[in-house]
């Protein structure tokens, strides 16, 4: 029997989303979906000091028959020594949404620290507010005095109008606590509005939010006590609900909607300009890039533009003028410029790469008449949103370019896009486990299961693997909640690189906050977020290889004396192009992963569009779409070149009739399906999403109809699609890879003629790529190249190249390489070597101002050599040197230096020999590598004592040949494409060997695979067209064969790391 | 073991030849006795681990354990890695500690200096001088394994001049069941003159790992780095090269090695007991003289324990009769005292249920669970605290009840109202918590003093979904509610089950017509289609 509500309610107002850190339990757009189907018209949503869920509820509630209301909440110190009360700003107008971004901006200014403390305000600081914000004081659980006495306050301070708000929390008060607000409301003359107030979208989150709190306050379930909530009545509830338990309280209800109906600001009244200092002599924004394109045209080819070319830029300007976004690209090429100017590489990548107009501006380095560019893919008048150039610079320099742009515009209205770190399985599982009480090395346990970014990673075989008991129903209520609490925001953290710049405040666009690195500021919301508003973002990137480049080019230039650059390497280089169909791409930028690596000798890439090809072939894209195979075939001649009809000939001619890139995918959903270009784009944009919602099957069943009724194979529709699903994330368009390539290109040049550079530079970027010190000295070695190690008479921090009587230099370790060694004092003993160099180790300390400590560093290198000091008299004379040093008093220094006569170094004993073993473990320990040999080899005699063959012997045989190969683990791989295969490279002293590990084995031998440093794999040879693989059928750990390696009661540590990619 | 501090107990050991020390090394000794505590099968692998650095680390391992390839210093999670099988539990020390005492007290059979290492799993005899006893070194050993072994331990143990040799001897190279000896007059005899047992003892110990030193972690570090892992290479540094090195502690620890350097071993002491007896020439009977007894041995007591500045929590009250039979009360005290008006009426009724017989002619009184004092200072003020005075209602309670008898209601931070209160011996609280009264302005939904348990099962007429309930009917009785506040809605713990579908509990505190103030809960939501069953929790005073 229910009574009949006086009232229905219109608003929810008090939500929250899970971007209140540790607070809230579901997604904005959960909210804003259960919202909707529950009925309400509006919902409310203020997080705690941050406006960083709202677009995400924005573009819900635009799907939805919902409108949202904006605001945060902001804790309130209304008094010292009192708790914090909640005050929510609801946002009316576009100029309220201004003094909100505003206020809290300030309020996260001025008080820096970790970002999941919301920033407290004092009453005074909401005197800004005007009539377009309105204002509910949350109620305490226990409305007291203070509370009153603030609300008074307020009332008193700012101009926006202020409610008393409540929810119901079913504690048993509920009715004196409502009582008590209406008569505090009386006396204020405030209205008292029925707050909705919940915490999550339905009951069933409250195990998570409990949870949350847990993890916030640090403490586990069994003891939280009273900190838990007492019930689930946070969550979502119908109007009918609400009206229901309202029943006494109309008038409350009737003011939350009187309130929700003055806040109709939507987030898309945000308007964006451009900023407006990028113009020079007067002239018009048009007019000033018109007059830098020409400008940098004439640079480009001095000898004449191509009339193609000219007609391409003629088409672009006059689209980028219509479309007016001259200013977006003056301001990308006044970044460029000043990178330029310090001499700092840099290449514009993505769809930039298709404008003929960026390559003259120097922003992008791929020749428009070397590949036909698309300028639709990159601005289309259909999208209407701003293009999107993404700029890499060396990642090493980077800064000095971010710094640039903070001083230019300054830091009120420059600022880097958020970037929002989510809860991963691993991070779930961990923070969890903790809030359940687990212990300590059940934690460690089941992390150390967990790979990275696995999904579905906790389930039963974990915790099985782990050790645990399944049916344990703490257990299963944890992996419950790990599954829920995976992608949930967990703190906001800087983008790689998008700045947005404003033309006036930025914090009138948005909300800022400072950035855990000094001098930085952030905006609240992330890449996908600016995009769905269309405010404009320039990618300042940082790529590891490009850092490299600039190195080898340095080197080159000083130790050949040839000045090279990104645009002047030597194009289509035969050499070049035999090296990587050899698959000899250790190092080289992109094509040295495991399976670009396999696809190089079936590929055969013989000219500049092939690398192209071969950039994007390895992608999620292709490989789902099941487009790989039959382009090889075609390519190899095996099956004929068709195309689907004749509409998409144009479309796919150029790569024999297979759709590889993102742009041709997108051509086959118009051209094929009659898909509008802006449906295609929003096709894309629906697969990118982290949201994958109910549209996809809309897409999926019109775009395979459209292209069934236009004649084409069912199967190849249904292809393209998981293609275009693939190239949701991770997509590469032909342009984007033709930057790329270059890249591959010139690093794959380089590597081929001039391998010591290549490999020095290679070293000095550290860490980059897939392969560690160790793989590229093997590599130098293999190339022929001298490698000498680290010392102290010879080596600067990074690695450098000394003269040899051959033509090759040879490749010096740097005190890089030495762990414990840091670049300060790793300077300071390069420069006061001086020309004479040092004499003993006490001269190095005199005359060098470095700890005991980096010495033994240095010694632990085995770097005193050119003293005519081993590695174990070394650290023997610094250990006195160091004792020594301790004892020092300032007066007995003095003597001591005066007397030295008088402490001649004694006679000493001699130390036992270093056995080889031992040195090689000691040299891996100390630099990660080591010049004398290769620890498989020392250990080939007992491995092969236990029927075991070094995994190199793979070379040697035939096809399908079943064996049991063990190796040094120098990586593991899991693409994400993989479905759960793990890619793992094993090493010994002769080359390295892929082997594939199936899911299922991955699941079985879990604990071999993460946990060996030394594996023995028995498997099956796997030969096809020049690659080798070892596909997996059982894994060992070979640890116990370390201990062969140390003195027999030497403490053993743990000695070699790999490099793991997720 | 290395203390340097001089006492009155001090062993302090010459370079005599016929110093006789054993060690026995005990490896497992931890597990095992956490494994016999706990029931585990004696074959089983086990590990015990401790948090060092805030790892967690295996401290000891079984010899099932060790085989299987777990070793001291591994991590936990590694070690339940590879051995998903073994039982491990975490490390006691002071259980340790205690047991290796009491194996050092048990070795007094052979000679009254013994002593433990616990950080080592060790215990040690000074047996110089008493081995003649058992028949002269060898025999001592073989008895001393022979009984380890009856016991199920696998002792360690080597004989040698000095305490650093047989430490060195027994941790790294001695064998159960192969006992060490390198001391006593048949190794005299052996090996010659004094030069040639110093050197048999240097042969010994040269292929030991310098570990065997007991030396700091960066000393050991130091020598390892510098390829000196075996005793013998180190003998051969010189003693300035070391020093300048690694400072002084590695050149005393070689020489206490070689017996060069003196060691004070710190044997255990000799325990005195808190015991006061007295005997009487006539025997005595009737209350007034057992009275009197139980006075005279409490004053004796509390003087004894005056002048040896200790404190007691256990009194224990003896006597024997004429006819030789003996009895004995305890009486157990909630802090520890001396003070004798305290002792002397919690003891007051003893005389009347002590049975005399035909007379008692010996009694005694002992002191237990002894902790230090200092004598108290004269209070001027002469009321006693409130608290003290409660402790001491309490202890009178308990002494005359039980212990167990006299309770105490305990809050609980919990929302279930049945976890919310708790009730434990009230002797065994040190310190009780507060209950937390609300405010006089405070918002709190009350809750009864008490809270039936179980509750009682009720029949309620209530309106659909959540109101409360309009007529009560409780054991045959008839209740209209007049009015009512509510709910209070208190979900299940629900991290402690898998069952999703745990119900919540409404509360309602109800007043009906004839004025019986009610907490009733209904379990299960009807909003959610739940069964709902209605019980009564308690009543309000």
């Amino acid at each position: 029997m229910t009574d009949l509500p006086d009232y229905l309610p219109r608003a929810a107002l008090g939500c929250i989303s899970n971007f209140s850190f540790l607070r809230g339990a579901s997604h904005p757009h959960e909210m804003v979906d259960e919202a909707a189907r529950l009925g309400w018209k509006q919902i409310a949503i203020a997080d705690l000091g941050s406006c960083a869920g709202l677009v995400r509820a924005w573009q819900a509630s635009r799907t939805e028959q919902i409108s949202l209301i904006c605001g945060a909440v902001i804790p309130v110190q209304a008094s010292p020594g009192l708790p914090p009360l909640h005050l929510a700003v609801y946002v009316a107008s576009l100029t309220g949404w201004q003094s909100l971004c505003r206020l809290l901006s300030a309020l996260n200014m001025a008080q820096p620290g970790r970002a999941s403390n919301p920033a407290l305000a004092m009453p005074g600081d909401f005197a800004r507010l005007r009539a377009d914000t309105q204002l509910i004081l949350h109620s305490p659980p226990d409305p007291d005095t203070g509370f009153f006495d603030l609300a008074k306050r307020l009332t008193g301070v700012t101009e926006a109008p202020l409610h008393i708000g409540a929810c119901l929390l079913r504690d048993g008060c509920d009715e004196a606590r409502l009582a008590r607000l209406a008569d505090f409301s009386h006396r204020l003359a405030v209205p008292f509005v029925a707050l909705a107030g919940a915490l999550y979208h339905q009951p069933a989150r409250r195990p998570l939010a409990d949870a949350l709190t847990c993890i916030r306050q640090g403490v586990q379930l069994d003891n939280a006590g009273l900190v838990l909530s007492r019930n689930a009545e946070r969550a979502l509830i119908s109007p009918a609900e609400m009206a229901r338990r309202w029943q006494g309280w109309p008038e409350a209800l009737q003011a939350a909607d009187a309130l929700a109906e003055k806040c109709c600001f939507q987030l898309d009244e945000i308007r964006y300009h451009y900023p407006e200092e990028i113009t020079s002599g007067g002239r018009s924004p048009q007019e000033e890039l018109e007059w830098q394109v020409w400008q940098g045209a004439r640079q480009r080819w001095p000898d004449g533009l191509p009339p193609q070319v000219t007609a391409y830029i003629e088409k672009e300007l006059a689209l980028i003028a219509k479309l007016q976004f001259a200013p977006y690209f003056l301001t990308v090429f006044d970044i460029v410029r000043f990178a330029r100017s310090r001499r700092i590489l840099c290449q514009g990548r993505g769809s930039a790469a298709n404008s003929a107009v960026c390559y003259c501006l120097g922003i992008t380095s791929v020749d428009p008449a070397r590949f036909e560019p698309l300028f639709e893919r990159f601005v289309s008048e259909a999208r209407g949103e701003p293009p999107d150039i993404d700029v890499d610079f060396e990642h090493e320099r980077r800064e000095e370019v971010i710094q640039y742009i903070y001083s230019k515009y300054g830091r009120h209205r420059a600022g880097l896009a958020a970037a929002v770190i989510t809860y991963r399985s691993r991070s779930a599982l961990v923070e969890l486990a903790k809030a359940f009480g687990l212990s300590r090395d059940v934690q460690q346990a089941l992390s150390a299961q967990v790979w990275g970014r696995e999904k579905g990673a906790a389930d039963n075989l974990i915790l099985a693997a782990a050790g645990l008991d399944t049916s344990d129903p703490a257990l299963q209520n944890l992996l419950k909640l790990v599954r829920q609490l995976r992608g949930f925001p967990r703190h906001l953290s800087q983008h790689s690189g998008g700045f947005v710049i404003a033309r006036d405040r930025l914090d009138h666009l948005c909300v800022i906050r400072p950035a855990a690195m000094d001098g930085r500021s952030i905006i609240e919301w992330d890449k996908d977020d600016l995009d769905a508003l269309g405010l404009l973002k320039v990618d300042v990137l940082a790529l590891g290889m490009l850092s490299c480049l600039r190195r080898c080019f340095d080197l080159l230039a000083r130790h050949y004396h040839l000045a090279l650059g990104l645009a002047s390497v030597p194009p289509e280089d035969r050499a070049v192009y035999d090296m990587l169909c050899r698959a000899e791409s250790v190092g080289v930028f992109q094509v040295e992963s495991r399976a670009q690596m396999a696809m190089l000798p079936r590929l055969q890439p013989r000219c500049f569009h092939d690398l192209v090809v071969q950039v994007a072939i390895v992608r999620p894209g292709p490989i789902q779409g099941d487009m790989v195979h039959p382009y090889l075939r075609r390519r190899a001649g095996l099956e004929r070149v068709d195309y689907p009809s004749d509409a998409l000939r144009g479309v796919l001619e150029r790569t024999l009739g297979v759709p590889l890139f993102q742009e041709q995918a997108m051509r086959i959903a118009i051209v094929g399906a009659g898909f509008s270009g802006s449906e295609a784009d929003q096709l894309r944009r629906a697969m990118a999403s982290f949201r994958k919602d109910g549209r996809i099957h809309e897409f999926h069943d019109r775009m395979i109809e459209g292209m069934v009724e236009r004649g084409y194979d069912r199967d190849f529709a249904s292809r393209c699609f998981r293609q275009i699903e693939g190239f949701g994330t991770y997509g590469f368009p032909e342009s984007h890879a033709a930057s790329f390539a270059l890249l591959v290109y010139i690093s794959a040049y380089l590597k081929c003629h001039h391998p010591d550079v290549f490999i020095c530079a290679l070293l000095n970027a550290q860490p980059m790529g897939f392969y560690g010190p160790a793989q590229l000295v093997a590599e130098a070695k293999r190339a022929g190249i001298e490698v000498r190690p680290v010392d102290v008479s010879h080596s600067f921090q990074d690695c450098t190249l000394e003269p040899t009587d051959h033509a090759r230099h040879a490749l010096r370790l740097g005190f890089r390489q030495v762990k414990g060694l840091s670049a300060g004092e790793a300077g300071r003993i390069a420069a006061s070597r001086g020309t004479e160099g040092y004499e003993s180790l006490a001269d190095i300390v005199r005359r060098a101002d470095i700890s005991i400590g980096a010495l033994e560093a240095l010694g632990r290198a085995d770097g005193f050599t050119s003293l005519g000091l081993d590695r174990r008299t070394a650290l023997w004379e610094l250990r006195r040197l160091r004792r020594q040093k301790s004892h020092d008093l300032p007066l007995f220094a003095h003597a001591e230096r005066r007397h030295a006569s008088l402490y001649p170094p004694q006679a000493e004993v001699g130390l036992p020999a270093t056995q080889p073993g031992e040195a090689v473990m000691l040299d891996y320990q100390a630099t990660s590598l080591s010049l004398k040999a290769h620890p498989m080899r020392l250990l080939a005699e007992f491995v092969e004592a236990d029927r075991w063959q070094l995994c190199s012997a793979a070379q040697q045989v035939r096809d399908g040949q079943r064996l049991r190969l063990i190796g040094l683990v120098a990586g593991r791989q899991r693409p994400g494409t993989a479905k759960g295969t793990v890619f793992v490279t094993l090493e010994d002293d002769a080359g390295s060997l892929n082997v594939i590990v199936w899911p299922k084995l991955v699941a079985r031998d879990r604990r071999a695979l993460l946990g060996a440093h030394i594996m023995g794999v028995v498997g099956r040879v796997q030969k096809q067209d020049g690659v080798l693989h070892l596909i997996a059928e059982k894994l060992y750990n070979g640890d116990h064969y370390l201990g062969r390696l140390q003195p027999a009661d030497g403490v053993a540590r743990p000695p070699l790391k790999s490099r793991d990619f997720h | 073991m290395n203390s340097e501090s001089e006492d009155s107990q001090t062993l302090v050991a010459g370079r005599r030849a016929d110093r006789q020390l054993v060690c026995v090394y005990l490896p497992e000794l931890a597990v095992h006795q956490a494994g016999r505590a706990a029931g585990w099968p004696d074959a089983a692998p086990a590990a015990l681990w401790q948090l060092q650095q805030n790892r967690q680390i295996l401290a000891c391992v079984s010899r099932s354990a060790g085989a299987a390839g777990l070793s001291v210093g591994m991590r936990l999670a590694d070690a339940r890695a590879l051995l998903p099988e073994a039982v491990f539990a975490p490390f006691d020390p002071a259980a340790l500690a205690g047991l290796l005492d009491r194996l050092a007290r048990w070795a007094w059979r052979y000679s009254p200096l013994a002593g433990s290492d616990p950080a080592a799993s060790l215990f040690w005899i000074e047996a110089g001088g008493a081995s003649h006893l058992q028949g002269g070194p060898a025999a001592l050993l073989a008895d001393l394994d022979n009984r380890l072994t009856a016991a199920g331990l696998s002792g360690h143990i080597a004989m040698a001049p000095c305490y650093g040799a047989a430490f060195a001897l027994a941790c790294h190279a001695a064998r159960p069941g192969q006992p060490i000896c390198l001391s006593g007059p048949d190794f005299a005899s052996s090996s010659g003159s004094l030069s040639g047992r110093r050197r048999a003892l240097i042969a010994a110990l040269s292929p030991l790992p310098v570990a065997a030193l007991r030396l700091e972690a960066d000393i050991l570090a130091g020598l390892a780095q510098a390829g000196l892992h075996k005793i013998g290479p180190l003998l051969g540094q010189k003693r300035a090269s070391l020093t300048v090195r690694f400072g002084p502690q590695l050149v005393w620890r070689r020489d206490q090695l070689l017996g060069d350097r003196d060691e004070r071993l710190q044997p255990l002491p000799v325990e005195q007991p808190a015991l006061v007896s007295r005997s009487w020439a006539e025997p005595i009977s009737g209350p007034e003289a057992l009275a009197q007894m139980i006075t005279d041995l409490i004053t004796d007591m509390t003087g004894l324990m005056a002048r040896r500045q200790l404190q007691c929590r256990l009194l224990e009250i003896g006597w024997q009769r004429v006819d030789g039979q003996c009895g004995s009360q305890h009486f157990a005290l909630s802090r520890p005292t001396r003070a004798a008006s305290l002792l002397r009426r919690l003891t007051a009724d003893l005389a009347c249920h002590i049975d005399a017989g035909f007379g008692i002619e010996y009694g005694w009184a002992r002191a237990g669970r002894l902790s230090f004092g200092l004598p108290e200072n004269l209070q001027l003020d002469r009321r006693p605290s409130p608290s003290s005075l409660l402790d001491d209602l309490v202890d009178h309670l308990s002494a005359r009840l039980g212990s167990e008898k006299i309770r105490r209601l305990q809050p609980v931070r919990q929302w279930q109202p049945d976890k919310a209160q708790q009730s434990l011996p009230a002797a065994a609280l040190d310190q009780p918590p507060l209950w937390a009264l609300p405010g006089p302005d405070s918002l709190s939904a009350p809750r009864p003093l008490r809270l039936l348990s179980p509750p009682e099962q009720l029949e309620a007429t209530a309106l659909l979904p959540d109101h409360a309930p309009r007529l009560l009917r409780w054991r045959g009785q008839n209740w209209v509610v007049q009015r009512a506040s509510g709910p209070e809605r208190i979900g299940p713990p629900w991290w402690q089950t898998s069952q999703p579908a745990r119900r919540s509990t409404d509360y309602y505190r109800l007043e009906t017509e004839n004025g019986a103030r009610l907490w009733v809960g209904r379990h299960g939501l009807p909003e959610r289609g739940e069964q709902a069953e209605w019980f009564l929790h308690g009543f309000f005073a």
